[in-house]
């Protein structure tokens, strides 16, 4: 189970930058925690599964075990239907509420779309509706990568299975430096950026530090740059003079980032999407050889569903928990924004950390 | 600095809560036959494999193989696929543990490897040559097959699950087959730790019998 992870751990030693150790520390943690055993090749070398975390101990373990036990039972009586319907030409209701409760049953075990997905609106100031969009957003995706990519590389190109899982395996790098990408940047928005504030505004401490919380709040909701602008505000003022046009200060940062929070957004759903699902590319590979190409495409598309139902449930419970503490600590306190704060920052941590994390593994064992 | 120390509490409260992924599920079923192979001087010397995979998978590790495109899989062609299986096996030892008591035994590289491709199921045939013959006496010796991570379900095959290739007279073979393990059974048995070879007396009662081990003895007179 730890081979991949020393092979990765052996590969980072040499770097020794606080910043990477602080992060890897926290890295750590997940293992501690989670153990994963993050097999990029697969025992057979094609079709590998997705890296994920076993739990074989803890309160959660029992609940773990019945999921997996009732995801492995929806997954091989799904491909048995679809066999029946090759055979007996048995109607398709059977195969889509099986894959509708795979996606469901399978979104709670291995991968990491809910993951980044429960951290991503934890680190934003996400509403219930984006956090379901997301989710959703994010299982098309996937979905639509597995779809395209059977179709393009196995019946038109004709790509042997072992060509297909090397490519499932780049696509899964570029899927986690995404994520790592992501991180990067949320840590930037919601850590670094906010202190970096606070210190240049530091004869104005007090002011600052609530103005601080406040850029936190306004981020995305509602754009209020101009809120951002005010510590520093002579730098907007000389930048506005410099090119000549008086109300840039107003429009400009807050353009930047709602176009940043759109490329956000584009990044999370893409780091989620890009890497299909393995159960899918067999399901759709297995139907295509019994010649029913359409199955396939539709138990993709509904696992799909099942799948961004159990993530936006994670995910709503993130925006939840987030709301109730920053609640109980008395909306409008400094206590409520230091929450805020809080949960901000974890997030944007929690981010980095499974991109980082994710990508290494699945570096060491290309 | 308070909020990020609130932040750091954060991470790992979210971290017990989102990355806490479940166990894996299998995308790979094998039905497995397997052979004790003895060399010329009565010792242990091989594990002879044929493990049978289920029809998703193989249709999809045979994708694109029939490079004559002629609808026929020959070994030629499967031959690739054949390496690349048992190299990606040796990093998960093969799901095979041989051990006697807390002696485990190790094995040397794959060896007459090749897959077989009928009805629309992949076989996979391989021998795995002990690194050092084995004179086998009264004490057990146990042969596991399975995958502690539980990506692959294994299930040995009903009928001669576990055989004894050129044994001599004197070698016994126990098998405990009762009948296929049901998933959550399987799953419970796969969360015990990898490093605990033997399974708990309380899951032994559960589940009965183990479907995939095999216990053998040599024992003179």
């Amino acid at each position: 189970m730890c081979r991949r992870l020393e092979r990765f751990q052996a590969k980072w030693k040499p770097v020794g930058r606080p910043a990477l150790l602080a992060t890897l520390a926290v890295a750590a943690a997940t293992l501690a925690i989670a153990g994963p055993a993050l097999a990029a090749g697969g025992p057979f070398g094609v079709g590998a599964p997705e890296p994920m975390a076993p739990v074989t101990s803890g309160p959660l373990a029992p609940v773990f075990a019945w999921v997996t036990a009732w995801q492995s039972s929806f997954y091989r009586t799904l491909t048995t239907a679809i066999s029946e319907m090759k055979a007996n030409g048995t109607a398709p209701w059977l195969l889509i509420a099986l894959s509708f409760a795979y996606g469901v049953f399978h979104a709670v075990g291995p991968g990491h779309g809910k993951a980044v997905v429960s951290s991503y609106v934890m680190a934003n100031e996400a509403t219930a509706r984006r956090a379901i969009g997301l989710s959703f957003a994010a299982s098309a995706v996937q979905a639509t990568t597995a779809v395209v990519l059977v179709l393009v590389a196995a019946s038109i190109l004709n790509l042997s299975s072992l060509a297909m899982s090397r490519s499932i395996e780049t696509i899964e790098v570029g899927a986690y430096a995404l994520v790592t990408l992501l991180g990067a940047t949320l840590i930037w928005r919601k850590i670094l950026r906010p202190l970096l504030r606070r210190r240049q505004a530091a004869p104005h401490m007090v002011e600052a530090a609530s103005l601080s919380a406040a850029t936190s709040l306004a981020s995305d909701r509602h754009g209020h740059a101009h809120h951002h602008d005010h510590a520093h505000h002579h730098h907007t003022a000389e930048a506005a003079a410099a090119c000549g046009c008086g109300h840039v200060h107003m429009i400009g940062p807050e353009l930047l980032e709602k176009a940043g929070s759109r490329r956000e957004i584009a990044a999370a759903i893409l780091s989620i999407g890009l890497r299909p699902c393995t159960g899918a590319v067999i399901v759709l590979v297995f139907a295509l050889a019994q010649g029913l190409p359409a199955a396939g495409i539709v138990s993709a598309y509904v696992m799909g569903i099942g799948t961004a139902v159990t993530v936006s449930t994670l995910a709503l419970l993130a925006v939840g928990a987030k709301g109730l503490a920053v609640r109980l600590s008395g909306t409008g306190s400094a206590l409520a924004e230091r929450v805020h704060a809080g949960f901000e920052a974890a997030g944007a941590m929690l981010v980095f950390a499974l991109g980082l994390l994710l990508l290494g593994a699945s570096l060491a064992s290309l | 600095m308070k909020s990020v120390g609130i932040g750091i509490v954060g991470v790992c409260a979210a971290m017990a809560v989102t990355v806490t992924d479940a166990a894996a599920h299998p995308h790979v079923f094998v039905e497995a036959k397997t052979e004790l192979v003895f060399d010329d001087s009565g010792r242990l010397s091989a594990i002879q494999h044929a493990w049978r995979f289920d029809g998703p998978f193989s249709a999809f590790a045979v994708q694109g193989l029939d490079t004559d495109q002629n609808g026929i899989l020959t070994q030629a062609e499967l031959s690739e696929l054949a390496q690349v299986n048992v190299d990606s096996l040796s990093e998960y030892d093969n799901f095979t543990f041989l051990y006697q008591g807390d002696t485990d035994f190790s094995f040397q590289k794959a060896q007459d490897y090749w897959l077989d491709y009928s009805g629309g199921r992949l076989t996979l045939y391989f021998a795995l040559p002990l690194a050092e013959p084995l004179e086998v006496g009264a004490t057990p010796v146990v042969l596991d097959v399975y995958d502690p991570e539980y990506f692959v379900a294994f299930e040995m095959v009903k009928t001669g699950p576990f055989g004894l290739v050129d044994a001599p007279p004197a070698c016994k073979l126990k098998v405990d087959v009762g009948g296929e393990l049901d998933p959550m059974t399987a799953t419970q048995l796969a969360l015990i730790p990898s490093d605990q070879r033997e399974i708990p007396q309380e899951y032994r009662a559960m589940t009965g019998v183990l479907a995939n081990e095999a216990i053998l003895t040599c024992a003179d007179g």
